[in-house]
């Protein structure tokens, strides 16, 4: 149900397509975490009672007219943020599988740098957490790439558990892949000369549903991703420029 | 004539044909059937006239004349490919942020409707 949107600090963001069966609870999860905090959830087109669930739960909702993919749902949410003045934004994956009680030392670490993004690291440190060989052989492989590009380490390249603030959403609300944004993402973010950590957090196994990168939909996204990074790349035109820092 | 440059000729009349109907019907804005036209007619032009095929040829260092009418229906067609993929991704673009928009009006109008119902009649400055 809509609402006043009085807290203008923090934005809590999830994405969700087709995941009436997950998205409640992570709403309720967040609630009891941060209470207060505006959650937007924005709906990509679900074909089921994703709106209807989010809504209950007591979050905000933006309905898409059809579906856009994962990057043009997290940019509605950055447009949406930016264009109401929030200073920070935290996106939740809504199948459950980003505890809502790792958001504080996600904004905890942003404050450290101070960050304009951090990223929450399933592999930084050892957790016992377990994913398909696949996967981890695909994240390797982005590492590899992007040290160089990034000029640092990124341990978990395809998490999507991120906070940023209002510079990054700046950028983010303009200029956001469309597909697998995650690692484009952080190389957008590096030709605007803007900053990025890392911080270990604990994931969960998702609540329902299934997830959008099959076995062999994952070498177009291993392509298709190398492409975006390499695209960006020949558009380092402010590489070397000096940071530009948004008014608040 | 080699019997290629006659089914060249040939197959470019019967593309010109849907070409001329769609833009007629609307089905084609005139901007996008530009390339087309010109791709088209280009081909025909080099398929009937001799002369200019040999010379084309022989600039191009090739002996056999159907090779470079093909070289160059390859090259025009790649040409309005490409130019149709950038108005495609254009509107891909365009399209995204109108669904952006349409979905934050969407709650806005909601939001509205909700004060509206509890009666709030100020709103909140942004």
């Amino acid at each position: 149900m809509p609402m006043d949107l009085s807290d203008k600090g923090l934005l809590i963001l999830v994405p969700a397509f087709n995941e009436e069966g997950a998205v409640g609870q992570v709403i309720a999860a967040v609630h009891r975490v941060l209470p207060g905090t505006t959650m937007l959830v924005v709906d990509d087109g679900s074909v089921d009672e994703t709106t209807a669930v989010a809504q209950a739960a007591g979050a905000q909702v933006i309905r898409l007219p059809h579906h856009l993919g994962l990057g043009g749902a997290v940019q509605t949410g950055y447009r949406f943020a930016f264009d109401h003045g929030y200073e920070r934004v935290v996106r939740l994956d809504a199948d459950g599988q980003h505890p809502p009680e790792e958001i504080p030392g996600l904004l905890a670490k942003m404050d450290e740098g101070p960050y304009d993004m951090v990223t929450g690291s399933r592999y930084l440190e050892a957790n016992g957490y377990k994913t398909h060989a696949l996967r981890r052989f695909g994240g390797r492989i982005f590492s590899i790439v992007l040290r160089p590009i990034l000029g640092q380490r990124i341990s978990d390249p395809t998490s999507g558990f991120i906070a940023v603030n209002r510079n990054a959403l700046s950028v983010f609300s303009h200029s956001f892949p469309l597909e697998y944004p995650e690692i484009e993402a952080l190389v957008v973010l590096r030709r605007k000369a803007m900053t990025f950590a890392e911080t270990p957090v604990h994931m969960r196994p998702r609540i329902a549903g299934t997830s959008t990168i099959g076995r062999w939909s994952a070498v177009y996204y291993m392509v298709r991703v190398l492409l975006g990074v390499f695209v960006n790349v020949m558009k380092y035109e402010k590489r070397f420029h000096t940071r530009e820092r948004v008014s608040h | 004539m080699e019997r290629i440059r006659w089914i060249v000729a040939a197959f470019c009349v019967l593309l010109l044909l849907p070409i001329i109907r769609a833009v007629r019907r609307e089905h084609v804005r005139v901007e996008y059937s530009m390339a087309w036209f010109a791709a088209t007619l280009t081909l025909l032009v080099l398929s009937l006239w001799d002369t200019g095929l040999q010379w084309l040829a022989v600039a191009l260092g090739v002996e056999d004349y159907p090779f470079v009418l093909m070289l160059v229906a390859g090259l025009l067609f790649l040409i309005t490919f490409f130019r149709l993929t950038v108005e495609v991704s254009t509107l891909k673009d365009h399209n995204i942020l109108l669904s952006q928009k349409v979905g934050m009006l969407d709650w806005e109008v909601r939001r509205q409707a909700t004060r509206q119902d509890r009666g709030a009649t100020r709103v909140r400055p942004r």
